[in-house]
């Protein structure tokens, strides 16, 4: 899945069982000062992921190189849920 | 030009960050005229209005930031009662929308700006020049 305005790195934080929080780090040269872009990159996001996954997730938007960047496969899921 | 320039940065909404972004201007000896912040729960932009805009854009770029260099117009206003209301009323019966402002004191407080992005620069810029008001550039800062 591509989005404008998206960089490379996300990741995916299951804290409970009914709550998914996508974390992801915008592109920079997406950025032009308007909060209002944003706002609707957010939007666009929650929308497509809510339509190939059928839950509506939390987005979150990052700066780019906040998340760790792992060598190889990287862990893009952490599952925070308990039984 | 008419025309001035906003730094906005993109933050996301974390202890320290304003911190961190005002030093990096100390540091480099800019003086910040106007600042406003808008947040919306997990992130924010800051926006900047300084006395050398170019290089604090460049500084931040250079340090990794999410930074951006918008083009906005300062349109003097006298810093008494009144004075924004009166400025306010001009550039809305002109049928410019304003999408972000914030204000500039200038240090004698004799005089005040009203600093402000639209969503066309130059239409808003033509529709606005020329009409008794006094309109900021960066040179004159």
């Amino acid at each position: 899945m591509r989005i404008k305005g998206v960089a490379q790195n996300y990741q995916i934080v299951l804290e409970n069982y009914d709550e998914m929080i996508v974390k992801v780090e915008i592109d920079r040269e997406f950025f032009d000062g308007r909060i209002e872009r944003l706002l609707k990159l957010k939007e666009e996001i929650t929308e497509k992921l809510r339509e190939a996954i059928l839950v509506r997730p939390k987005v979150e938007l990052l700066e780019p190189g906040t998340l760790p960047v792992s060598e190889g496969k990287a862990k893009r899921v952490i599952d925070k849920r308990t039984l | 030009m008419h025309k001035v320039e906003i730094i906005s940065i993109f933050v996301e909404n974390k202890p320290g960050k304003l911190e961190k972004i005002t030093k990096t201007l100390a540091d480099a000896k800019i003086n910040i005229l106007g600042f406003s912040i808008t947040s919306v729960k997990d992130f924010g932009v800051i926006k900047f209005f300084v006395d050398k805009p170019k290089e604090a854009f460049e500084l931040f770029k250079e340090k990794g930031f999410v930074v951006a260099l918008s083009p906005a117009i300062g349109i003097e206003m006298k810093d008494k009662p009144g004075g924004l209301y009166e400025v306010v009323k001009f550039i809305s019966s002109r049928g410019v929308n304003i999408e972000n402002a914030l204000v500039y004191v200038a240090e004698s407080r004799e005089k005040a700006y009203f600093i402000f992005e639209v969503e066309n620069f130059e239409q808003a810029l033509e529709a606005l020049k020329d009409n008794g008001y006094n309109l900021l550039t960066t040179e004159n800062l």
